[in-house]
């Protein structure tokens, strides 16, 4: 009985439906005119006697389907010689453009080509117009919107300024001076954050300048911002660059240097004073200093700075500062103490290629101090160079291939640090797509005080490969630059549903906690990392992970779970997979869309990546060559001529003793550099004997290493990342080129071969 | 976690126990009926489920923890012990049902061996493919070992398959519990190789077979479930005896007192633990922190001895730079320092003995140096950035006095905190240590999975911690994660000369240390509680005997 029942009750649903089919079909026959539409012209000024492209663009504002345009021209100045628009049939005569046989649905916008020689005369605006019908040419109408074109010899820019030259210079903990040029005069506006949606801006500078200069303040030390410059024109088109990056000092770095707020310690009382200084002060004019000495041009070596001081009462002691008025020290000789006009000379002590910004104080015998004005001295022996370099992400370092190329994630920031010599004052590193299309863009560097290494944030939002190039300036005005690195930006793991990418979808990614055994969300924060994340517009999520075990789940409205496969990596890994997840069973009431929520989830399999092979490696240049005589000393101050290392296999290896990894591989060598069979020759680059000499003793690895403080053979080998070693036969020929720390085993293996 | 392993741990055991019981009641009542009429079939009988009985004693024993690897469990000698034993079990059980002529019902045509014979080969017939199949699932490399897995599942399958048997074909329906029993055992026993399946890739399947996973306790229950079954069945024909009544009377009694005791002894143990451990830890800290102390007073009285040496003295008085790298040629290396720096009386950097060519700046304004200048030694916590993370140093600077007593210049010594100090704190106190600076990690015991490089770098993101240590410059203990790994941890500050907090401290205990702790523990109770079990059954026996001899 109530299978019969039931039977029937389908019957009755079969019928109903096909009623309500039949009813939905019949509707778009009930006949209809367009009645709404709006075009564009992109040329509203044309010079006469010119063949132009004009596009316009069209846009279906009615709820009927647009089957048919015509445009006509605005005037018998234009004559069309042909026109295009993609999908459609065009056919053109001298007075219009006519396409056919295409359809332009409700909301939809296309574009026509329309290619027309211009008169000679000139002529006022006037419009073209565009017409359209559902059907052929019937019941047609003419569209609005902005359609004129006046025929002028005076030609409107519409063109955006070039922005270039974006450097971001004055870098503390707290603030930044952005600084770019425009190749007209425009705006100046910044905006920043700490990632490339930025989140801040500048006020706007509505000043027209080619020379932009826009000052940040309030940011968080030792943080890597993004930021862009936007610059509007007087005609309103406004250029924005790409993103680019700057790094803020560390907070605790201000103490030996970084402090510029000179005037609070310039303040306080010098340490000693030759003339006794009055219990009681008698009067409150500070003494007024001068230095007689030139800096307009830099010095090879340290020049002696004299000038004179003068008080209305008595001097009572000169200082100068090198640093800017941090640290302060006596002049050597000082004449005239303890009188009203005073001379002093100083020559300050081992200064190295670099800006020193001196000053030179007085105090009278009333504890009044005068200042002189901050003067830049230039010592330049050297051009600047920048050594190796060391790329990671929070506690992870991204070590070079084999080919000396890092892989990165596109989103992802990742912190570059390299040693540099030759007093660069600014380093900035150009990343170059190796196409043409890939966008090129800035990182600015930032000089720790303490170390002197400078650092800068790397972040790409397009896969490809990079070129990065350091270009440092010194301050005399000398300029260099160098490839330090080549990175694959990869494209990171995305989302995907119904071949479209999926925004806001949940991935969380859990851990095998090995001691455990036990599953955990893992802990992307103290890696410098999100987990939980959602994903982007393009359905990314950006994930690296160290070694261990992991799977991944993601989660998305009205979608079902994804989990992957378990999955172990033993280095570091990006995720790349591409993983892809199906909606929820939905049925439809009333034109709205309800998801059942489902239990089961849906399985996925997340490979290890295949790293995409690279375009432009280039084998390193000096790989089959001989290596040119170079000479360095060894830590005793004895010359050693690279020369004398033919007759044995060689392994030059460069490091330096900031890079994370320098005790490992110096482990190794000095192993090594007990059989007599190999040279093996740790060259540290751009440090002094006065600094590796102290390290190597306290080590206690017994090593023979050469320095290389201006970086010579740096620079003759090219050397890019750290550590790299250089596998040289006896001949003096170099037969490889090995990136990363090496094992004995493997250097045994390379010189073997 | 250490609770629900806690519970897992005596739940395993109590089922162990109360399953053993009902498999020596068993036992007991064959070893009754043997002792009647001596057959080899009635040897083989209680033989049987006594081995059975031992096995599943074992099985209480053969506690699974947290933390061990696959390999591990699968190893277990107690484990292998106890399958052994429930092989062995089985195949006696089979013998003693093969011996035993089955009683036909009377309507069907008697015969003799060969129809018997012929059902136990349509017996063995489907255990066969069966085997097969479980050996498929299982997917062991070695199929040798798969099949020694699927022994006691087919063991158990088949005596409850001949008890079915006798009770259907045969007279002998009251047998019918007992095949229903050791089915549910058949099942026990497959469900407890899902072990095996816990490296896999999937993750359902691996959560699925996780120790204490669904299936683990659905093995226990399924346990439990055959235990009952079988105790109910044996239960009904003890009764008929009293001398047997009397006797699994006392020995339930004993067993559910050693039970009472066992688990609440257990418990005790594992508050106590815990408690010592984070006293201990406590203590640690607190000898941590001494240990900076003394190294501060270690750089301090270097300082300071340096400081009262005249040649230096006269040096600082000379200028003379060479003088002074010549006098600390050796310095850094035998006083195991990091860092020594010479000013003279105006802040001007003399000597740099880690840097030695830079030199004759002048560093007026550091408030080390400055303090030292007004004549008085002092020392702080600092720090200064490096590639992955700052590296943290003590120093201390202490004045240079010419002879007439007036400050010529300062000395300032400084010592990295770095990986070898946590290193020796892991050498004398077997605790894991970290070194921030701020929340950055600086240096470490704690290894990455290569085996060799730190995890330097890392940011300390528990909240708490933050709080309490960097905040407000107090000490924070508690249980938390490390990256992922469970850990018994105290953070205490470090300040400097200021009383500012630069960075903090941390030592700390996994906790799966402490689970292996408590694991070994518990399973030595478990052995301990299992051994005086067995010995007190042998008086009980006689206290019965006797009760009952003297009605």
């Amino acid at each position: 009985m109530a299978s019969v029942l039931m039977r029937r009750g389908a019957i009755f649903g079969l019928i109903i439906l096909y009623v309500l089919s039949v009813l939905s079909l019949a509707q778009p026959k009930v006949k209809a005119d367009i009645n709404s539409c709006f075009a564009s012209v992109s040329q509203h000024s044309v010079l006469p006697n010119s063949t132009t492209d004009f596009s316009v663009q069209l846009t279906n504002t009615d709820s009927n389907t647009i089957r048919w345009i015509r445009i006509n021209r605005p005037s018998a100045d234009f004559t069309i010689t042909s026109n295009y628009a993609s999908g459609w049939q065009a056919t053109t005569n001298s007075g219009f453009a006519r396409e056919t046989n295409g359809e332009l649905a409700p909301g939809q916008t296309m574009t026509i080509t329309i290619t027309a020689q211009v008169g000679a005369s000139e002529v006022a605006s006037a419009n073209w117009t565009v017409t359209t019908s559902d059907q052929e040419g019937i019941n047609v109408f003419t569209c609005s919107g902005s359609l004129g074109t006046a025929i002028s010899s005076v030609v409107p820019d519409t063109t955006p300024p070039n922005v270039g030259s974006i450097v971001a210079s004055e870098l503390t903990t707290n603030s930044t001076t952005i600084s770019w040029t425009t190749d007209e005069p425009a705006t100046s506006q910044v905006s920043y954050g700490l990632d490339s949606n930025y989140g801040a801006s500048t006020t706007l500078d509505s000043n027209l300048t080619t020379n932009h200069s826009v000052s940040l303040s309030g940011l968080v030390a030792g943080t890597g911002y993004h930021f862009k410059v936007i610059s509007t024109d007087e005609h309103n088109n406004t250029a924005n660059s790409f993103d680019n990056t700057f790094l803020t000092l560390e907070a605790n770095e201000s103490s030996n240097g970084g402090n510029n707020s000179n005037d609070s310690n310039a303040a306080q009382a010098p340490l000693a004073t030759k003339i006794p200084i009055k219990d009681i002060p008698t009067e409150k004019e500070p003494p007024a200093v001068s230095i007689a000495t030139s800096f307009e041009t830099p010095f090879k070596q340290v020049p002696v700075i004299n000038g004179t001081a003068t008080d209305n009462e008595a001097l009572a002691g000169i200082e100068y500062s090198v640093d800017g008025g941090v640290n302060w020290l006596q002049v050597d000789n000082d004449k005239g103490l303890g009188t009203k006009n005073a001379t002093f000379s100083f020559k300050p002590l081992n200064l190295e290629d670099g800006n020193y910004p001196i000053i030179v104080r007085a105090i009278d015998t009333s504890r009044n101090i005068g200042l002189s004005d901050k003067k830049i001295l230039v010592i330049d022996r050297l051009p600047p160079q920048v050594g190796g370099s060391n790329i990671s992400a929070g506690p992870q370092i991204f070590q070079p291939n084999e080919d000396g190329v890092t892989y990165s994630l596109v989103g992802v920031d990742q912190k570059i640090t390299f040693s540099a010599v030759g007093g660069a004052t600014q380093i900035i590193i150009d990343a170059k797509g190796v196409f043409a299309k890939d966008p090129s863009k800035t990182f600015n560097l930032t000089k720790s005080p303490d170390t002197g290494l400078w650092s800068g944030i790397i972040s790409f939002d397009k896969a490809g490969e990079y070129i990065l190039t350091a270009n440092s300036v010194d301050g005399a005005g000398n300029k260099t630059a160098k490839v330090v690195s080549t990175v694959q930006a990869l494209q990171p793991g995305r989302i995907i549903s119904k071949n479209q990418p999926l925004k806001d979808a949940e991935v969380v990614l859990y851990y095998q906690e090995p001691t455990t055994n036990t599953w955990t969300v893992w802990d992307g924060a103290s890696y410098g990392q999100t987990n939980p994340q959602k994903t982007d517009a393009q359905g990314q999520f950006n994930l690296f992970v160290p070694p261990g075990k992991y799977y991944l789940k993601a989660d998305a409205k009205n979608h079902r779970t994804l989990i992957s496969n378990i999955f172990e990596t033993k280095e570091t890994m990006p995720i790349l997979s591409s993983l892809s997840m199906k909606e929820s069973r939905s049925f439809k009431v009333a034109n709205k869309t309800f998801h059942i929520p489902s239990l089961l989830s849906d399985t996925a399999e997340l490979k290890p990546p295949r790293l995409p092979l690279l375009h432009f490696i280039k084998p390193s240049p000096i790989v089959n060559k001989q290596i040119s005589d170079f000479t360095l000393q060894d830590l005793n101050g004895q010359a050693v001529r690279s020369i004398d290392f033919s007759g044995k296999p060689t392994v030059i290896t460069f490091i330096s003793s900031w890079s994370p990894s320098a005790k490992e591989q110096l482990a190794v060598l000095s192993k090594l550099q007990a059989d007599k069979k190999y040279n093996i020759i740790p060259i540290v680059g751009q440090e002094g004997s006065g600094r590796i000499k102290p390290i190597i003793s306290i080590s206690g690895i017994p090593l023979d290493v050469l320095t290389d403080p201006d970086g010579t053979a740096v620079d003759l080998f090219g050397v890019q990342s750290l550590p790299v070693s250089y596998i040289i036969d006896k001949h003096g020929l170099v037969k490889k080129v090995m990136v990363g720390v090496l094992s004995k085993e493997k250097i045994i293996n390379a010189l073997g071969d | 976690m250490l609770n629900s392993q806690f519970l897992g741990q005596n739940l395993h055991f109590s089922i162990g126990l109360v399953v053993s019981l009902s498999f020596f009641a068993v036992a007991w009542l064959y070893f009754d009926a043997w002792t009647n009429k001596e057959t080899v079939k009635g040897f083989f009988k209680w033989c049987g489920f006594f081995l059975l009985s031992v096995s599943f004693l074992i099985y209480a024993i053969d506690v699974p923890w947290i933390g061990s690897s696959v390999a591990d469990q699968d190893t277990t000698v107690f484990r292998l012990l106890s399958e052994c034993l429930r092989i062995a079990g089985y195949i006696f059980v089979f013998l003693a049902e093969i011996m035993d002529p089955l009683q036909q019902v009377p309507t069907h045509e008697s015969s003799d061996e060969e129809p018997k014979d012929k059902s136990t080969e349509e017996d063995a017939g489907p255990k066969k493919p069966k085997s097969i199949k479980v050996a498929g699932i299982v997917t062991l490399p070695m199929p040798v070992l798969s099949v020694v897995k699927v022994l006691p599942t087919v063991g158990a399958a088949t005596v409850g398959l001949m008890y079915l048997r006798r009770a259907t074909k045969g007279l002998e329906r009251h047998l019918r519990p007992l095949a229903v029993a050791f089915g549910v055992l058949a099942l026990f026993e497959l469900l407890s190789q899902a072990y095996l399946l816990r490296a896999s890739s999937n993750v359902v399947v691996s959560q699925l077979t996780a120790t204490y996973g669904p299936i683990w306790l659905l093995e226990n229950i399924v346990l439990l479930v055959a235990g009952l079954l079988l105790g109910r069945w044996v239960w009904r024909y003890l009764t008929k005896r009293f001398m047997s009544q009397l006797f699994m009377i006392f020995v339930s009694s004993i067993i559910a007192v050693f039970l009472a005791t066992t688990l609440t002894f257990t418990f005790l143990l594992l508050r106590s633990i815990e408690k010592t451990t984070l006293g201990s830890l406590t203590t640690t800290a607190n000898v941590l922190n001494y240990a900076l102390d003394s190294k501060r007073s270690e750089t301090a009285s270097s300082a300071e001895a340096l400081s009262y040496n005249p040649e230096y003295a006269s040096a600082v008085v000379k200028k003379d730079h060479k003088r002074l790298v010549e006098l600390s040629s050796n310095y850094l290396a035998t006083k195991k320092q990091s860092s020594l720096i010479i000013t003279n009386d105006t802040g001007q950097v003399l000597l740099r003995a880690e840097d030695a060519d830079r030199w004759g700046d002048s560093l007026s304004s550091d408030p080390l140096i400055r303090r030292g200048l007004l004549g008085r030694s002092d020392s702080s916590f600092s720090s200064i950035s490096g590639v992955l993370a700052p590296t943290m140093f003590i120093k201390s600077t202490a004045p240079i006095r010419d002879s007439n007593k007036l400050i010529v210049g300062t000395i300032t010594t400084g010592v990295a905190i770095d990986d070898s100090f946590v290193d020796g704190i892991k050498r004398s106190t077997g605790l894991d240590a970290s070194i921030y600076s701020g929340n950055v990690r600086s240096a470490t015991t704690t290894v990455a999975a290569d085996g060799k490089s730190r995890w330097v770098g890392v940011k300390e993101q528990n909240k708490g911690v933050n709080e309490t240590v960097l905040k407000k410059g107090q000490t924070y203990s508690g249980t938390l994660a490390i990256l992922n790994r469970p850990y018994l941890a105290v953070y205490r500050p470090l300040k400097d000369v200021d009383n500012v907090t630069l960075g903090m401290i941390l030592v700390g205990q996994p906790q799966t240390a402490l689970l292996q702790t408590v694991n070994e523990s518990i399973q030595r109770t478990f052995i301990l509680a299992v051994l005086l079990l067995v010995i007190s059954v042998i008086p009980a026996y006689f206290v019965s005997r006797h009760i009952t001899k003297q009605l």
